[in-house]
């Protein structure tokens, strides 16, 4: 009798021994399994791709790579993900190159994400797209407060059809049209199915993306691997109307274009929409809207809008071939006209942008009221706007035709001086919006002045 | 003595008369610009688009004339092109102020393109517009015009008193 306690404890501690190296062969095998990619390897990878992107750069899904190779950590391991910043064909969205090791092989895809507007560094809503380094599509999500909400995959089956989301703020209006509910109809080409993954989840605390989300292979049994991508802030509501700010410092206002990364993204929008033949643009703090899009005529080289209520802005695009590479006196006149008809909630903080066919963006911001009011009086009502038309129209023909200077430049120097005394100060945008320079004419010539 | 000096004077305000006037032709190039000179612009081009041009509309005729404008801008002078339109017995044609359409642009590649968008005044709608003015043929042009872009409140009259799309012949 004796014996069979002692029986009973010995087997006890041998399926415990037997649970215990089975627990560990699980975790040698998982972390055999993901394998951070060597520093060496992952610029090995970089400098093939910025190769191949040079080789044929027209026609590339990646058209700019960092040369910045960060380690970012993944949840239940210690290894980490390789993450090179890239822009790729899709303009709008924030991607980045992501690598690993997964069975000893490197395995890589672009994770492109645009955020909704009202997305937080915390908590991400908008929609990320998973794609290979050449572009095809792997699959797309909806989040939603770090929620995913909807999984669109490429399973090479006939597509459901699928009410467009019309709760997104979408940046483009033909968006909205989009089968698959995406914010771009070219990557529902490549999505066949749609899935509904989740719905009424208590929101993660931060933005996570498991890697089996990612990669093909991606998971390996256990606990999750999940990579904090970051997310991205919508606009930050900007103004308070019941406190405004009306004499702002020119270059707090420059910094907070320059910060602002909905800003940005509503810039890269109008960029890829020069491509149409007709205007685009977006009221800034419309109708309910941080950015309440709206659109001209096929065909056409105008846009109208009517604005109900103040807004923070508006931003719009000129199209080729008979868009200006700069604001038009139009423009100018109805920065005036929302002004006088009490449109513009804050002459502070009011911004008005362009983003031309041409290659070029500006941007204008009021400095002084007072003075702009005057120019207005005497350069924008009536006869008086042709007579400003016209010599802005003049001074760019002169520019062109006797001084040999170049289309773009003839215009920029041209409104500059015909914004001279204005109380508007004309800011020239980089290529991808993240720079603002105050710009003036100094004869016959443009020069960068300080933001004072 | 008295006459060698008239004769120096007069040779050297014929001097003076013959530099104030250039004609710009493509490929042109102006080493120094000089305050006061007139830069005319290669007549050949402005042919193109000189003259009356007009259509039958219900019976009514329609006239546009375009104009060349003597303009000056920062101390020289320059050709720019202008016109006013004739429909429905207008008694403003022959004033003055009637020439409010005015070319967008009027450099030498435009003017070479056959297409010019000019800025519009509707006298009767009291509004501007946009119009494009396109050579089909030496003497035959099209006519379309358009709403011009911007911020638009309740009092804005949308359409325009006379046709937006025309074909126009030149009288010769």
């Amino acid at each position: 009798m004796k014996t069979i306690p002692i029986k009973l404890i010995l087997l006890f501690s041998l399926l415990v021994l037997i649970y215990s190296c089975e627990k560990d062969d699980n975790l040698i095998i998982k972390e055999g399994y993901l394998k951070t990619v060597a520093l060496a390897d992952a610029k090995s990878f970089l400098r093939q791709s910025q190769d191949e992107k040079n080789s044929t750069p027209e026609g590339n899904f990646i058209t700019s790579i960092s040369d910045e190779i960060n380690y970012e950590d993944l949840t239940n391991t210690d290894e980490e993900l390789a993450v090179i910043d890239v822009k790729t064909k899709y303009k709008n969205l924030q991607s980045k190159v992501v690598l690993l090791n997964i069975n000893n092989e490197l395995q890589s895809v672009v994770v492109g994400l645009n955020p909704f507007e009202h997305s937080t560094e915390t908590s991400f809503s908008g929609e990320m797209l998973i794609t290979s380094i050449n572009g095809n599509i792997i699959k797309a999500f909806e989040i939603e407060d770090n929620v995913f909400v909807a999984e669109y995959i490429n399973n090479n089956t006939v597509h459901k059809n699928h009410e467009p989301n019309k709760n997104k703020n979408s940046v483009n209006e033909t968006a909205k049209n989009c089968w698959c509910g995406m914010s771009n109809c070219n990557w529902c080409g490549e999505l066949d199915e749609v899935i509904i993954t989740s719905g009424g989840s208590p929101s993660p605390p931060s933005p996570y993306v498991s890697i089996a989300h990612m990669y093909p292979t991606g998971g390996g049994g256990g606990l999750p691997n999940e990579w904090d991508f970051g997310g991205g802030g919508g606009h930050n509501g900007t103004h308070n109307p019941d406190n405004p700010d009306p004499e702002e410092n020119p270059c707090d206002k420059i910094n907070e274009l320059e910060s602002d990364r909905a800003f940005k993204r509503r810039l890269l929008d109008l960029e890829e929409n020069t491509s149409l033949d007709y205007e685009t643009g977006f009221l800034i703090n419309h109708n309910g809207s941080v950015y309440d899009p709206i659109a001209g005529s096929p065909n056409t080289d105008e846009i109208n809008f009517n604005v109900s209520g103040t807004i923070d802005g508006y931003l719009h695009s000129h199209v080729l071939p008979n868009g200006n590479s700069i604001f038009s006196p139009d423009d100018i006149e109805a920065l005036y006209l929302l002004y006088n008809n009490g449109h513009i909630n804050n002459t502070g903080t009011f911004v008005i942008s362009v983003v031309t066919g041409h290659g070029t963006s500006y941007s204008i911001i009021i400095d002084d009221v007072n003075a702009f009011n005057t120019f207005s009086q005497n350069n924008l009502i009536g006869d008086n706007f042709s007579s400003f038309s016209i010599g802005y129209s003049a001074q760019s023909d002169l520019l062109e035709n006797l001084y040999g200077i170049d289309f773009v430049s003839a215009n920029e120097i041209a409104m500059l001086q015909a914004l001279e005394n204005s109380g508007l100060s004309l800011l020239k945008g980089n290529s991808d919006y993240s720079d603002w320079q105050k710009i003036k004419a100094q004869g016959r010539q443009t020069v960068d002045v300080g933001c004072n | 003595m008295k006459t060698i000096i008239f004769i120096l004077a007069l040779l050297l305000n014929l001097s003076c008369v013959t530099a104030q006037e250039v004609t710009i032709k493509k490929g042109t190039k102006i080493e120094e610009v000089k305050k006061g000179t007139y830069y005319k612009t290669d007549r050949a081009l402005l042919n193109k688009y000189l003259g009356i041009w007009s259509t039958k509309i219900n019976d009514k005729e329609f006239k546009f004339e375009i104009l060349k404008k003597k303009t000056e801008v920062d101390g020289v002078f320059i050709d720019r092109l202008a016109g006013k339109y004739y429909f429905n017995n207008k008694s403003y044609y022959n004033e003055p102020s009637s020439i409010k359409c005015h070319a967008k642009s009027n450099t030498i590649e435009v003017l070479e393109k056959g297409t010019l968008r000019f800025r519009f005044f509707d006298y009767d709608n009291d509004k501007l517009g946009v119009l494009e003015f396109e050579l089909i043929e030496e003497n035959k042009a099209s006519w379309h015009l358009l709403e011009r872009g911007g911020y638009r409140d309740e009092s804005f009259r949308k359409g325009f008193s006379v046709p937006i799309e025309m074909v126009l012949i030149r009288k010769k």
